[in-house]
């Protein structure tokens, strides 16, 4: 995101505003306030680029939620770690409903730049969310001119400015959408193991674990797009592991923003190429001409 | 404790090259690197001290504690941590200006923030720091710090923002499982049922800090709100939250901001 003046535009204009800008400050010293305040993690940047499209920040919200998995669950069996599949999706959808519960509290239109943090541990999931709730921006008119009117307020963990750029193509954020996965890797047979003991060979039944475990989760979170009503997944997080408690455990769980085309058509943005100037110096160093580099 | 002092025709100053001549176009003169310091002792805390929030029913049933199980639970606040570190900040942040406002200064650009254990978990350590600078045709008023500096500062006065001060914040929440959390725990409720106690302290510790916050602020605005939360987990559960902010105040209405343009850099 640039300014559209360009680089080159009214050079000796850009030079002479930082005056400007030191004469408004200068006036600023002691002057009173004017407007509503505001709570925001987003960077002053990112506030900017909301007002351009018609919104401005309101508060920081945050969520947090926490479900059990019963004791035994981790034991190694085969097949799916139930418990734990839905203490993720019980503990994602009820921090979900709780920061859209605090949204709609205050007004907001929604919530931006979502911060999820994913804990689990043997006997519990929990999932921590922080967000940037942002209400439409007034045009000075009393209206607004972001164009979309949410019937509950949407979330999304894309920063302001890929908010920006989405809503710009005609795209805009529904929910936060996740689904996860756990699968017991099937033990290997004593022969098998003893036979393989000193050859570098696939662990078929992890690999096999694995694809089964991401074949869940997406298909988890596909169910989750189609019923917040969005049409695709965008900033897609996901993480495969293994469980540290249960090494015999592949874990698979990912989250993103569910977006849906809400313009008549998708706009792409016309890009214009940027030659920064500000790469950085490069250096000379004495130690070049002794040979040793 | 001993305050900058000024020499004549000479300034120090923690800006870099860019901030330096931004500065300077703007009419800021820096005219030194200003410190603010605290070094304290933090008094052994114990959960008796608490003040409770919320005390949870026992589990059982019958109330009370006995031999056969752990009194009920509750959910606090460490107040007395949080105001020792919070006076802690307040302290050193104070001395940051008096030491600025001792040369003269309008402002303080480019400051920062470090906080510390210098010796161990019961003591504590916060310094301040930034480029003291006077603003040429500025009247008088109230001394502010930020950490900007240079465009960014630039940028958020075009924007209609007047820099007001760096903000703290912070709540430390506890929580002592007791009786109900055995009663609730996993291995009578099944899986994905709501572990309340829990959430209630990761709540409560992160949404009393950004009340905090909020009330600090009262009615300016704060941005670049970052947001630290540590836990430590056992029978008694801590979670402490910790906000740093900048503080701006609205000095002239919303100005209108033209369309972004979106550009592909060739600097891959």
């Amino acid at each position: 995101m640039t300014d559209p003046a360009g680089p080159f535009a009214d050079r000796a204009h850009r030079e002479a505003d930082l005056g400007e800008v030191g004469r408004l400050l200068a006036e600023a010293h002691g002057a009173a306030d004017i407007g509503r305040g505001c709570t925001s993690n987003l960077s002053l940047d990112e506030v900017l680029l909301l007002h351009a499209v018609g919104l401005e920040p309101a508060t920081v919200v945050t969520a947090t939620a926490c479900t059990t998995i019963p004791p035994g669950s981790w034991t190694w069996s085969t097949g799916q770690v139930q418990a734990a599949d839905y203490a993720f999706s019980r503990a994602f959808l009820l921090a979900r409903n709780q920061m859209r519960a605090e949204a709609a509290q205050i007004g907001a239109m929604g919530v931006v730049a979502v911060d999820i943090e994913l804990q689990l541990s043997p006997h519990r999931y929990l999932v921590v969310m922080l967000g940037t709730a942002v209400r439409a921006a007034s045009d000075g008119h009393g209206g607004s001119h972001f164009p979309v009117r949410y019937p509950s307020p949407f979330l999304c963990d894309l920063s302001a400015r890929d908010f920006v750029v989405l809503s710009r193509s005609g795209w805009y954020p529904i929910d936060l959408v996740g689904g996860a996965s756990y699968v017991h890797a099937p033990r290997r047979g004593v022969g098998a193991a003893l036979g393989q003991v000193r050859q570098n060979v696939e662990l078929t039944n992890f690999t096999e674990t694995l694809y089964a475990a991401r074949e869940l989760a997406m298909q988890r979170i596909q169910e989750d797009i189609a019923e917040v009503g969005g049409t695709g997944l965008l900033d897609m997080r996901f993480v495969d592991e293994t469980v540290p408690f249960a090494g015999h455990v592949v874990a698979f769980r990912a989250y993103g923003t569910a977006v849906k085309l809400l313009a008549d058509t998708h706009t792409h943005p016309d890009l214009q190429l940027v030659v920064p100037l500000d790469d950085p110096v490069v250096g000379f160093e004495a130690t070049s001409l002794d040979g040793q580099r | 404790m001993s305050p900058a002092t000024e020499r004549p025709g000479v300034f120090d100053s923690g800006l870099t090259t860019p901030d330096f001549a931004a500065c300077l176009s703007m009419g800021l003169e820096p005219l030194a690197l200003v410190q603010g310091f605290f070094c304290g002792q933090l008094a052994g805390w114990s959960t008796y001290q608490a003040a409770v929030v919320t005390n949870y029913p026992c589990g059982y049933g019958w109330g009370g504690g006995g031999n056969d199980h752990p009194p009920p639970g509750w959910l606090g606040v460490a107040t007395a941590l949080d105001e020792a570190w919070s006076t802690a900040f307040s302290t050193a942040h104070q001395r940051l200006v008096d030491e600025a406002r001792g040369l003269g200064a309008h402002g303080v650009v480019g400051a920062r923030v470090e906080m510390s254990h210098p010796t161990n978990d019961r003591s504590s350590e916060v310094h301040l720091y930034g480029t003291a600078v006077r603003l040429a045709g500025a009247g008088a008023g109230p001394l502010w710090t930020t950490r900007i500096a240079g465009h960014k500062l630039a940028k958020l006065v075009e924007a209609g923002y007047a820099p007001a001060s760096v903000l703290y914040s912070r709540c430390t929440a506890v929580m002592y499982e007791g009786c109900y959390m055995e009663h609730w725990g996993p291995n009578l409720v099944g899986a994905g049922s709501p572990l309340e106690p829990i959430q209630d302290v990761h709540h409560l510790a992160r949404s009393r800090a950004l009340q905090d916050a909020a009330r600090q602020a009262g009615g300016h605005s704060l941005y670049d709100v970052q947001l630290a939360a540590h836990e430590m987990e056992g029978r008694t559960t801590y979670v402490s939250c910790q906000i740093l902010g900048s503080l701006v105040r609205r000095v002239r209405p919303t100005m209108p901001i033209a369309a972004p343009v979106t550009t592909v850099g060739l600097d891959d």
